[in-house]
């Protein structure tokens, strides 16, 4: 049946070969015409991905040689601005805080994220209900959820210290955010509050594409409920594992909005992470090109990230 | 034809009784427009900071209601921005080419904007004879090259705001020293209802990491000798930094934590949260200016008649300073309402709506004639007008000066941690400040 088909497309071919080799021009004004078509079809496209990815990436990447105030001073400065970061011990300071808050915070997701998947794909009763109880703190906008938290930690008014209080764990109020330890805790807890229901989601979408035959013939093999959870649940959540790895640790990498509306970078930088550098350099010291410098370097960072991350992906599809 | 005569007499008439109608209609809205109004009909944008407070905004926003009911056809549309986000946002409206016809401006934002290009002069706008109704220092920070760019709008020097009767229950009285100043804030903490919990505390310090904190900690600092940049005898910008009335100022505050008489969470005690306190008397005193009498009023008003002014010590040899922390507004140079603009600053500016925001908020206007009414005397905020009167520090005049200001903020809080010694802090600091100073001085 296929070499039969295989026949008849061969035969069109020469076919059609025989009726453009006698017309030479014919053929190229055709295909001229189908690649001018492609480009065509293909612009809108290009022009968006110009306009909205490279155009900007290529200003941060000119402002980050300048020396700038976006408005009348325009300076070249060259590598300056990145020769200088990379041996600025706060700048180095800034990143070893971002890649802590971000680590804690992926790693909190997951096992947060995980454990209440396998909870819910138990089929619960009320099990939709809970779903959507769990899902509230990623519905909640960022401004929200930081404001929430920094009322509910504050030492003289807060809800924390009062409850507490209350029930005698404490006879002074706590705070809070007063050492460098407890305030990077606080924003990582935080963050992990705010970012577990979407690795749950996606953790749970990945448990229901794994096929129950798997689960019962490891059950007649013996397996026990944790056997199983090891051996099938973990290997076929892989993928979507890695998947949700880029993204979260590309977003928590260069997360802003919980941690300076909470501690705005302090206690005397214990939670600075490269974002509010990034933000302080550009609006604090109106130091443009340096803050661009930054960003590049972050960007170069993640992208190393998700170069990593992807090749993983790739093997595994292998 | 005699009905067509008939119909139109009718409408002659009909026309007439019209018309004469609209003149008459036109000459009553005439005569109750004021002169003041501008002939611009349309929305005048202004970013405001005192908009967002409260009960400071509420006589703004009564301010700009009564002049829109004066002059119908010009609209006020306010765009609010935290006093502490004000550079930012300007920043960020100058780079977008978004900058309202008016904006809120101090001395350090008039400085900022008027290096980009962005102010209209308004020592020309406004003319000389109306310049000469400032006061003379008020206009001074908002001069540059002999040019005004910003109307100031009030004043509010920095002092202690203290709780009299809280005092007067310690016995004790506004300290003259910083010895003291720590002395009084220990006398002033305590558990006052005697379930064995501090409930009141003596120095509602302002220790986030934000312009609120580093422009008391300026002010301390200097009253201690030390400014965080200056020019030398040989008019070459440097930093005293680290200098002992700097590292003093840091000691201060380590102090202060230290013996606790601040209340805990110091370093999210923004000015909101400290002038709730002072409001509310969980604790008893506070460096801040006379603004901080209308947010403590509103938090408690049961506090009036116990608050007052007293200056901020300073060290034997330094006479006590305290800073203008003036406000006004600025406008726009590509404004395309420039006179809608002039006319509603100067409704702003009557001596009238001066004393209606003094009233209200205790800042302290900018005009002569405001400002010998006795109301601004009153005895709640006497005690900021005789530190306005004082020895007054004006930051210096360089766009730049937000780079170095800012270093205060993660140093104090550094202090009161006390990871590290104040001379390391203050060293550290201090190179940060001579390197902005090598890179814009």
């Amino acid at each position: 049946m296929t070499s039969r088909r295989e026949e008849i497309l061969s035969s069109m071919s020469l076919f059609q070969h025989a009726k453009f080799s006698s017309g030479g021009n014919m053929k190229s004004a055709f295909k001229k015409r189908e690649s001018r078509s492609g480009y065509f079809f293909t612009l809108p496209t290009l022009l968006i991905v110009f306009s909205l990815i490279i155009y900007p990436l290529g200003y941060a990447i000119f402002i980050s040689t300048q020396k700038t105030n976006l408005i009348s001073e325009w300076e070249f400065v060259g590598a300056r601005y990145y020769t200088e970061l990379l041996t600025d011990a706060e700048f180095l300071n800034s990143l070893k805080i971002s890649l802590t808050f971000a680590f804690f915070v992926v790693v909190g997701n997951f096992v947060v994220g995980l454990l209440l998947a396998v909870i819910l794909n138990q089929n619960l009763k009320f099990a939709t209900s809970f779903k959507i109880i769990l899902m509230l703190p990623w519905l909640l906008p960022e401004v929200v959820v930081a404001l929430i938290w920094k009322w509910l930690f504050n030492p003289t008014y807060g809800l924390i210290n009062y409850i507490l209080n209350t029930i005698g764990l404490i006879d002074s109020d706590v705070s809070w955010f007063d050492s460098s330890t407890s305030a990077l805790s606080g924003v990582i807890f935080v963050a992990i509050w705010k970012g577990y229901p979407i690795v749950m989601i996606m953790m749970l979408a990945g448990m229901k594409n794994i096929p129950a035959e798997r689960y019962e013939a490891a059950a007649i093999d013996g397996a026990t409920r944790i056997k199983q959870f090891r051996h099938i649940t973990l290997p076929g959540l892989r993928p979507i594992f890695l998947v949700t790895c880029i993204l979260e640790t590309a977003w928590w990498f260069k997360h802003f909005t919980v941690i300076w509306l909470m501690t705005s970078g302090g206690p005397a930088g214990a939670t600075k992470v490269v974002s509010i550098d990034i933000y302080q350099q550009a609006f604090g010291n109106f130091n443009f090109g340096k803050a661009a410098a930054e960003s590049v370097i972050i960007l170069s960072i993640l992208l190393s990230a998700s170069y990593f991350y992807s090749r993983a992906i790739r093997d595994d599809n292998e | 034809m005699r009905a067509t005569k008939r119909k139109f007499i009718a409408v002659a008439s009909a026309t007439l009784v019209a018309v004469s109608g609209t003149i008459s209609l036109n000459s009553a809205s005439a005569a109750i427009t004021p002169s003041f109004c501008p002939r611009f009909t349309g929305t005048l944008t202004v970013l405001s900071t005192v908009i967002l407070e409260k009960p400071d905004g509420l006589v703004e926003q009564e301010i700009a209601d009564k002049f829109m009911k004066a002059c119908p056809k010009t609209k006020i549309k306010f765009i609010g921005v935290p006093a502490n986000d004000l550079v930012t946002k300007l920043t960020a409206m100058a780079i977008g080419g978004n900058v309202p016809d008016m904006y809120a401006s101090d001395a350090v934002n008039t400085v900022k904007m008027q290096a980009l290009g962005i102010p209209l002069e308004l020592r020309t706008a406004l003319g000389q004879d109306y310049i000469d109704g400032f006061a003379k220092e008020n206009v001074g920070e908002m001069t540059i090259g002999g040019k005004i760019y910003s109307a100031p709008w009030f004043s509010i020097p920095t002092a202690i705001l203290y709780r009299t009767d809280l005092f007067a229950k310690a016995g004790v009285k506004p300290p003259k020293t910083f010895e003291e100043f720590i002395t009084v804030c220990k006398a002033l903490t305590k558990d006052t209802d005697g379930d064995g919990k501090i409930d009141q505390y003596g120095w509602a310090m302002v220790g986030t990491d934000n312009g609120s904190g580093q422009g008391r900690f300026n002010t301390i600092a200097r009253n201690m000798g030390a400014v965080d940049v200056g020019k030398d005898s040989s008019g070459k910008w440097v930093t005293q930094i680290d200098s002992p009335g700097w590292k003093a100022a840091l000691k201060l505050y380590k102090d202060a934590v230290d013996v606790g008489c601040v209340p805990p969470g110091q370093f999210q005690t923004g000015y909101p949260e400290a002038s709730v306190q002072i409001g509310k008397g969980q604790a008893a005193m506070m460096i801040t200016g006379p603004h901080t009498i209308g947010v403590a009023l509103t938090a408690n008003p049961a506090a009036k008649g116990k608050l007052a002014g007293a200056p901020i010590p300073s060290v034997s040899g330094v006479p006590a300073t305290t800073s203008l922390n003036q406000s006004g507004y600025a406008i726009a140079r590509k404004s395309t309402h420039r006179a809608a603009a002039i006319a509603y600053l100067k409704f702003l500016l009557n001596k009238e709506n001066q004393l209606r925001i003094n009233d209200v908020t205790y800042r302290i206007p900018s005009r002569l004639d405001a400002q010998a009414d006795p109301q601004v005397n009153s005895e709640m905020s006497l005690g900021f007008v005789k530190a306005g009167e004082g020895k007054v520090f004006s930051n210096p005049q360089i766009p730049w000066y937000n780079s170095i200001a800012t270093l205060s903020s993660p140093a104090y809080q550094a202090a009161i941690k006390g990871d590290k010694t104040i001379d390391q802090i203050a060293k550290e600091q201090a190179e940060k400040a001579r390197k902005v100073i090598a890179d814009n001085g």
